[in-house]
């Protein structure tokens, strides 16, 4: 569940790593042509990358709060079944 | 027109009119851009490419693992998304190991050669060759992957401090090895013709 939990810390670093790829691929290329097209479909498919994981956390959240929320209901049905108060 | 080596595509010099590197002078042409053979690339991405597999494996198999392992508290959208985490992962870690290939490059110019090693993404080598302090050139093709795939080293003694100048993992090694001894007869061919220049202008002065 940590995950979850830094996945906005995850979103920072994702930033920072595209920031800087793009950064040396601008900088230090000696094919100005070829690092535009480099750059385009670099961050093309990283974009499509970051929405399909976005949408993906947002279902894995709602799913571990029903998930939670069965655990609950269990444990309010057989207290001291488990050992987890909620 | 284009001129083809084994593995290695040369041009003439309009080809590579969209090139540019830092430092390259007004009067200079690049005539070839050497990167690292092929396969060298190859293997990093064979590994991204069983994990990759294992990820696909794992995503299909994913009720049995929760099942197995009894991983209760999982669902498939949360194995879903921890391999997409992995996958992005994967996809930097790819464009890393392409980038680091592709800035990795030796530029041959009709004044010298310019290698610009990249290691990584924090860590740049840049040094250069004239031509007429090649004192010896040594090709090195060692194993069975390279004979076959016709790529290795190529070792340029020359005469500065600094003696050794390195083609690491290059395509070709051979044409690139007869390209370098041809500039620097040319080059001291040059310097010669230079030298008689001199001693005539000095001959005619006294």
């Amino acid at each position: 569940m940590m995950i979850f939990l830094a996945f906005p810390f995850l979103l920072v670093v994702y930033g920072v790593i595209v920031w800087v790829i793009i950064y040396h691929l601008k900088t230090y290329t000696i094919n100005k042509d070829l690092a535009r097209t480099a750059i385009r479909f670099f961050s093309m498919i990283t974009v499509v990358l970051v929405v399909i994981q976005i949408v993906l956390f947002v279902f894995a959240i709602s799913s571990a709060r029903e998930g939670v929320q069965m655990l609950r209901e269990e444990y309010n049905r057989a207290p001291g079944v488990f050992d987890t108060k909620f | 027109m284009t001129h083809k080596f084994r593995g290695i595509v040369t041009h003439d010099f309009e080809d590579f009119s969209h090139y540019h590197f830092s430092g390259q002078r007004d009067d200079e042409k690049i005539l070839w851009v050497i990167h690292r053979h092929w396969f060298d690339i190859t293997m990093h991405y064979a590994l991204i490419a069983v994990v990759v597999i294992l990820q696909l494996i794992s995503i299909i198999m994913a009720e049995e693992i929760i099942r197995v392992f009894e991983l209760n508290g999982l669902s498939l959208w949360t194995v879903l998304f921890v391999n997409s985490v992995i996958l992005i992962w994967l996809w930097f870690y790819g464009f890393i190991i392409w980038i680091d290939y592709w800035l990795d490059v030796w530029v041959v110019t009709d004044q010298r050669v310019i290698n610009i090693e990249q290691k990584g993404l924090f860590s740049r080598h840049v040094s250069e060759l004239h031509f007429h302090t090649v004192q010896d050139v040594t090709t090195k093709v060692r194993g069975f992957i390279p004979t076959l795939l016709n790529f290795g080293d190529v070792e340029v003694q020359t005469a500065a401090e600094h003696s050794r100048f390195l083609f690491r993992r290059v395509p070709d090694p051979y044409a690139i090895k007869a390209m370098l001894v041809q500039r620097q007869r040319e080059a001291y061919q040059e310097s010669i013709g230079k030298e008689v220049g001199q001693k005539s202008d000095e001959t005619t002065r006294q």
